[in-house]
């Protein structure tokens, strides 16, 4: 079991207002294995961010474990537990540093497990490595090796990114949307590439993805979330005989089962008030 | 008149020498990690405090301004402390800590004294570190040579921690503490010992601006926070910042370059009260140039 | 070639900047004179400076000032120091500060100018000179030190059955400590209690007073303290109030709404410290000049007549004769 999530409930506002006071995730179990590549889709306050930022630690839950290979890192916190994650974020401004260069991004990467030492911070027998992953990008980027981050385009920065979240290889790779802010061709491209990586390095993977197409084209699994739950898990077969038609009538269910509970709410406090 | 401009351009490089190790020590902490450190004042003020109490009451000088490094670098501790573990917001985590040691700084300058505490010190013959150094026979030319080492030794200092691993870490998370994270660097380490550093470099500024005026007083660290921000703008702005080395060296002369130009102001007769007014001018002038270089450019292509 | 270019440019800036420097060929005396801030008592001793120079025959055909003021700024208190120090003949240092950074600026620039100053209270501390009678070096001057033992006196004058003298200055004045221990061993001399408190500026005076007040100081001294003698309106407003009388240390305290003061007159200093510039241009070597200070006959007992009436007591015509009358201004 590369990931475990077991019953992890998150709230946000507690010492608000009740009609402030969101419950992210409610008892939320998961069993991920060694190699799956499982897409996560719902609608907005499903709880899929949440879930995610929950697994990377950049918050602890109210209840409930995280195991990563096997290991409870519940109490661990986000610089910790970064050795065991890869992680590419929606904003592509976020998962580099814009003033330093491609180089010594990567640098920093390839350094996520240890601890930062006084030792010179360039190597030059990862100069080699750095080059032949960057070829294999296509990019034209090893050439541009000193070049400052911030000066690429947001698909080249996210190629950059995914590829410092798998140079070491990690026991999770984390995709949070993303290709949610890059044009459609670039997405694709970009996709294309995760789908490559992750394939050859057999890597572990969630992607939280709002595009119906794209959750069922790739991975294996697939889950679905809704206030908090997760209401549909599929695997293997069942998933590949999915139509983003299927989902989208899933979804259209939920809505209306949404929309009842709201109008028997009212009617409830209506009959109070007579 | 070859005088005059001789004494400009020693008094420059004697003041931007020091106020050099100040510019570094505000670059680390305004633009490596992106926290705006009010400390400043407060520990340049110690550096200065702290020697002068020292070497008042008979301490060796060079030992005092070696341990004023310390203190500069307790002083960051504190407001990095303050800020990632009590999470106080960073601006009043500097105000916080420069605000207590204005405190401390009067016990200090009070030691050896009658009373509890005084407002300055004032060394008299007392020997400062200046006094060791006889290879000119003007004492103002030692002052410059000492202070350049100094300078150039901090300078060679911060390009190469800032090349290390750890130098690195430090840079990304002033840069993009998520993205830090993300890579495994413990940001709040960082920010603790980035702000030490830069203390700790503010501090010694201190240390040696006081054995050059051969006194320490509580008003002595007013103005610096401004000065060292000027020196930076100043210094990237006409030495540019194309590598980081290129840039660190700006930094450090930056502060040459300001003292240049208020030395000129003072020398041509400008009023005080007009300084202000000058410095304000030369700023615009000095960040507008690229635009007016650009246009200049423009017309240039545009005649042939 | 960019980096060059740039020192290029800086360097024929400065030239350019260098012709419009005059170069002073005349013989005339130059006297340079830096003073700390604007302030009225220290503007009055560069007044009464210049005057006694003028008196003695050193006027503008034998004499050009060079003024310069930092305002409070250190670093161009340095740079203004080296200046001064380097184009002229004589200087003079007005408040402490201004003195110590004439006086270091010559030991560092190596030369023998002679260093004046005036407006410091405690010379032998500030390390101007080895001791008041003989001061062993190239500076000397006059000090402001207040006859606090006078002032205090008042006190007891004012009102007979006293008990607590309050004490108020900021922590950051050297010369307000200096004042403020005189003040407390002339109290305790008396066989009063004393009852001290300090402020760090403008927003703690109120309360700080206040709390004077409630302790039970029923006279308060205030030192010659600059920051007090800029908020002395809201000070007297307070005191008044309450029926408190305040001893000041200067004049413009007591004009204020201070009641009264036995004040150092710092035309009379500065002009003292301008004959000591005349004995040196004419051949005196500045160890050999003792440290000037006023003598009682030359301070001003100065009484506030409008705070009198305020505060509702009755001052002894002994004081009443001798004293110069203000009202508030």
């Amino acid at each position: 079991m590369m990931l475990k999530i077991e019953n992890i409930t998150k709230e946000f506002n507690l010492t608000g207002a009740v009609e402030d006071r969101r419950i992210a995730l409610d008892h939320v179990s998961l069993d991920i294995h060694d190699g799956d590549f499982v897409t996560i889709i719902g609608g907005n306050g499903s709880g899929k961010s949440t879930l995610m930022n929950i697994i990377a630690g950049a918050f602890p839950p109210d209840s409930g474990k995280v195991y990563i290979d096997g290991e409870d890192v519940t109490k661990l916190t986000e610089y910790k537990r970064a050795k065991y994650l890869g992680r590419v974020f929606q904003d592509p401004n976020m998962g580099t540093a814009p003033n330093m260069s491609i180089e010594e991004n990567m640098e920093l990467a390839y350094r996520r497990d240890q601890k930062k030492t006084l030792r010179w911070g360039f190597k030059k027998e990862h100069r080699k490595k750095f080059i032949e992953s960057l070829t294999s990008l296509n990019l034209g980027l090893e050439t541009r090796l000193s070049q400052k981050v911030g000066l690429l385009s947001g698909g080249q920065r996210q190629a950059v990114t995914l590829l410092m979240a798998t140079f070491r290889k990690p026991k999770v790779l984390l995709l949070d949307e993303h290709t949610a802010a890059l044009d459609p061709k670039t997405a694709k491209k970009v996709l294309e590439l995760t789908d490559n990586i992750v394939r050859e390095q057999k890597l572990t993977t969630i992607m939280i993805t709002h595009n119906m197409r794209d959750a069922l084209k790739y991975g294996n699994r697939l889950i679905m979330l809704h206030h908090g739950h997760i209401i549909f898990d599929v695997e293997g077969e069942d998933k590949n005989k999915l139509t983003p038609e299927d989902l989208l009538r899933k979804f259209d269910e939920l809505e209306n089962q949404d929309e009842e509970e709201v109008i028997q709410t009212e009617e409830v406090n209506e009959n109070k008030c007579d | 008149m070859l005088d005059t401009l001789r004494f400009i351009l020693n008094d420059a490089l004697n003041l931007g020498f020091a106020y050099g190790l100040l510019a570094l020590g505000i670059f680390i902490s305004y633009r490596l990690l992106d926290f705006a450190d009010l400390t400043a004042e407060g520990s340049f003020t110690l550096g200065g405090a702290f020697v002068a109490a020292l070497i008042f009451n008979g301490a060796n000088p060079f030992l005092a301004t070696l341990l004023s490094i310390v203190v500069g670098f307790v002083a960051g501790i504190i407001t990095g402390l303050l800020h990632t573990k009590l999470k106080i917001p960073s601006l009043l985590s500097g105000i916080i800590t420069m605000t207590a040691l204005f405190s401390i700084n009067m016990i200090l300058m009070g030691i050896g004294k009658t009373g509890k505490f005084d407002s300055a010190v004032y060394l008299g013959n007392s020997k400062t570190i200046y006094d060791y150094i006889g290879i000119f026979k003007q004492k103002y030319l030692n002052i410059i040579v000492v202070n350049f080492l100094v300078i150039t030794l901090a300078t060679m200092f911060c390009y190469w921690l800032f090349g290390t691993e750890f130098g690195m870490s430090l840079r990304a998370t002033g840069m993009n503490q998520k993205m830090a994270r993300a890579q495994g660097i413990n940001t709040s380490f960082m920010i603790i010992i980035g702000l030490g550093i830069s203390n700790a470099l503010i501090s010694l500024s201190g240390a040696l601006t006081a054995q050059t005026n051969q006194s320490a007083d509580c008003n002595m660290g007013v103005g610096t926070l401004v000065i060292g921000l000027a020196s930076i703008i100043v210094g990237e702005a006409i030495f540019g910042k194309r590598s980081f080395l290129n840039w660190i060296i700006s930094v450090a002369l930056g502060s040459v370059l300001y003292y240049l130009i208020i030395g000129i102001a003072i020398n041509l007769g400008l009023d005080s009260y007009l300084l202000k007014l000058l410095y304000a001018i030369l700023i615009i002038i000095v960040l507008t140039a690229p635009f007016i270089k650009k246009g200049f450019m423009k017309l240039k292509r545009k005649e042939s | 070639m960019k980096f060059i270019k740039k020192i290029v440019v800086c360097m024929l800036l400065l030239c350019c900047a260098f012709t419009f420097t005059a170069c002073n060929k005349d013989d005339k005396i130059k006297i340079g004179i830096l003073q700390s801030a604007t302030h009225s008592a220290l503007d009055a001793a560069r007044e009464g400076f210049m005057k006694a120079l003028e008196d003695a025959g050193y006027d503008d055909t034998k004499v050009t000032y060079d003024f310069e003021n930092p305002e409070g700024n250190p670093a161009n208190m340095q740079l203004m120091a080296k200046t001064l120090v380097r184009k002229c003949d004589i200087v003079l240092g007005i408040a402490t500060d201004a003195a110590v950074a004439l006086k270091v600026a010559a030991e560092t620039e190596g030369t023998n100018i002679p260093v004046l100053f005036t407006a410091v209270t405690d010379a032998v501390d500030a390390s101007l000179v080895e001791s008041n009678e003989h001061p062993n070096g190239r500076v000397t001057g006059t000090s402001d030190i207040n006859p606090v033992a006078d002032q205090i006196a008042l006190a007891k004058q004012l009102k007979q059955d006293l008990k607590k003298v309050g004490i108020l200055y900021t922590i950051s004045e050297t010369n307000s400590k200096v004042q403020a221990d005189m003040a407390i061993e002339e109290i305790e001399k008396e066989g009063l209690e004393y009852l001290e408190r300090t402020v760090t500026g403008v927003t703690d005076i109120q309360q700080t007073l206040k709390k004077l007040i409630s302790d039970g100081a029923e006279i308060i001294y205030i030192p010659t303290d600059n920051n007090l003698a800029k908020n002395m309106v809201s000070v007297c407003n307070i005191a008044n109030e309450s029926k408190i009388p305040v001893i000041c240390g200067k004049e413009n305290m007591v004009k204020a709404g201070g009641l009264i003061t036995f004040g150092v007159n710092y035309t009379k200093l500065g002009e003292m410290v301008g004959a000591m510039a005349v004995q040196i241009i004419e051949g005196a070597d500045p160890k050999d000049l003792p440290v000037g200070r006023l003598s009682q006959d030359e301070c001003n007992l100065v009484i506030n007549t409008s705070t009198v009436s305020i505060l509702g007591i009755e001052i002894p015509s002994e004081i009443m004769e001798k004293a110069t009358k203000v009202t508030t201004e």
